[in-house]
């Protein structure tokens, strides 16, 4: 018996030694997002965020990373299909529901938090599709499978960034702010892809922040004040 | 003990026992002394045989049972489904494995075989049931690896056999494999370095004297300690590939050494197998085989040769 505890002592010893080596040493481990804006904001960069959180929470945040504050929380059915969030005007945020028989247009108010509800035809829903990857001025923001992210205009390329991520999980852009200078982007640090990191990247991809690690599956909204938000989802509102 | 006596009358002839030693160790291997083999030791019978299949079939069936309503169980009951079948499995095994029947016994080492996958798989359902470490991620399945492992040597420390030796072997090799899972991208090199590890001081400490049983140890473990690094050859890691041949070297060494045919025989099918892979990731494909072929048949030639001056061979002369 000797013997053989003996024997686990240096096979468990040698096992326990290689995994704590690994772990701690974070062999292989990648971690490609930013540093965090949340602790030292960054105040070139301009305008305001919403977005829907993994909690189904409308949450507005500074760009810059200086203030984050919730807005509403939904009641959404498990795997319903996420609502994309958009900035209307300086007062308000919207979103499209399903209410039978057709879609509602749901507004809600950012400092009363009254919400209207109003049927969706009266609204007119813009370059839905395009999404922001389109910018303001027709640039395209595109990427490649080498992980580089490249802003494409008149038929030339120009490299902006290039990240260091786990395999088949680069960045996903998100959309330009709407003075064009500046892009967000959505990254699931988690494999199992249950929240993510909104990062901000400069045009020239000398600035980058990680803004919020907390992001759910739908689309975010960027407003500047005196420029109005992108990406423009809707050209009509209803009166 | 026919062979023993014959043995002992060779060595007597041959001038390398006295008289007076032959007959001490003649009444040693005549007396009570001397271990006795088991009741109903050797291969099992078959009445036994159908028993395991029947389990095995039985087992199947409960799994799939289970597998087909997996997503419509609550979370306790799907841990009771992995546990309960563990709790039963170590705990028949204790019952089993110390009987003085040798056809319990077997049963006793089969069902902490199970037990180990069983343990494995138990960790594995409360890991993702409870999201505990990022779930089934990268740090839960590294966890199940290090809960399997040890449930194996545990079980292995508490009764050293054959289907032990061979969970313990086998629970390595997963965990080397968790191990190169815990890279954010799955890396074989961490694998290959892993298993070589494991592998090579568990055949060290089977050399020495302390795992036991050796005919099986030697075999489980030599083939982990090539497996791990033959896996990272073979997904592109070329160090990998040269350490194969020179663990296959030093394990075909260690055969000559030993006077161990099992050790020449991994040997020999682990640097055929890299031989090939080698061959075809590095030369052209249309001579690749060919070559492979050529360069195998050429090794395994050698092989024949170095092991006619094996002692084995001498032994099988011997006996013939």
């Amino acid at each position: 018996m000797r013997a053989r505890l003996y024997v686990a002592a240096v096979l468990g010893g040698l096992g326990a030694l290689v995994v704590v080596a690994v772990v701690v040493l974070r062999v292989g481990r990648i971690d490609p997002s930013p540093p965090q804006l949340a602790g030292h904001p960054n105040n070139a960069i301009p305008g305001e965020i919403v977005y829907l959180d993994r909690n189904d929470c409308i949450v507005r945040a500074a760009a810059s990373g200086a203030w984050r504050v919730q807005v509403y929380c939904l009641a959404l059915a498990q795997y319903a299909l996420r609502p994309d969030v958009t900035r209307v005007d300086k007062d308000t945020v919207a979103y499209f529901q399903w209410s039978e028989p057709t879609y509602e247009l749901v507004e809600i108010n950012l400092t009363t938090k009254a919400v209207r509800h109003t049927v969706a035809q009266a609204a007119r829903l813009g370059e839905y599709g395009l999404s922001g990857i389109v910018s303001p001025s027709g640039e395209v923001l595109a990427q490649d499978n080498d992980r580089g992210i490249f802003v494409v205009s008149s038929g030339a390329r120009t490299k902006v960034a290039e990240f260091e991520t786990p395999e088949y999980r680069s960045p996903h852009l998100e959309t330009w702010s709407p003075d064009g200078k500046w892009f967000a982007l959505r990254y699931y640090a988690d494999e199992a892809q249950t929240s993510a990191e909104l990062w901000i990247l400069s045009r020239d991809g000398k600035v980058k922040g990680t803004l919020v690690a907390d992001a759910g599956y739908s689309m975010v909204s960027w407003w500047i004040d005196g420029l109005g938000a992108w990406p423009k989802v809707m050209q009509d509102r209803p009166k | 003990m026919a062979d023993r006596r014959e043995d002992i009358a060779r060595w007597r002839e041959a001038g390398l026992l006295d008289s007076e030693t032959a007959e001490r160790l003649l009444a040693f291997e005549a007396s009570a002394a001397a271990p006795k083999p088991a009741r109903g030791e050797g291969l099992p019978s078959i009445t036994e045989a159908v028993l395991y299949l029947g389990i095995v079939v039985l087992a199947v069936g409960v799994f799939y049972l289970a597998a087909f309503n997996w997503e419509d169980m609550r979370s306790w009951a799907r841990i009771a489904a992995v546990g309960v079948p563990l709790l039963l499995a170590l705990l028949s095994g204790a019952a089993m494995v110390r009987s003085d029947d040798a056809a319990l016994r077997r049963g006793g080492q089969a069902a902490w075989a199970l037990a180990v996958a069983l343990g494995g798989g138990s960790v594995a359902v409360v890991f993702d049931e409870h999201d505990l470490w990022g779930g089934l991620g990268h740090g839960g399945l590294l966890a199940v690896g290090v809960s399997t492992a040890s449930l194996a040597l545990l079980l292995w420390v508490l009764s050293p056999r054959h289907l032990q030796v061979l969970a313990l072997g086998g629970a390595a090799m997963f965990l080397a494999v968790t191990i190169g899972n815990w890279p954010e991208d799955f890396d074989f090199s961490l694998l290959g370095i892993a298993a070589l590890a494991f592998g090579g001081a568990a055949l060290a400490l089977t050399e020495a004297g302390f795992v036991v049983p050796r005919a099986s140890a030697r075999p489980v473990f030599a083939a982990v300690a090539l497996f791990g690094p033959y896996l990272a050859g073979v997904n592109g890691a070329t160090w990998a590939e040269l350490v194969v041949f020179a663990a296959a070297a030093a394990i075909g060494a260690l055969s000559v050494w030993r006077a161990s045919f099992t050790y020449i025989a991994i040997a020999v099918v682990a640097v055929f197998f890299e031989l090939v892979s080698f061959v075809i990731r590095h030369f052209e494909s249309r001579v690749g085989v060919p070559v492979a072929l050529i360069l195998s048949g050429g090794l395994l030639v050698a092989a024949v040769l170095i092991l006619v001056r094996l002692r084995p061979f001498d032994h099988f002369r011997r006996r013939a």
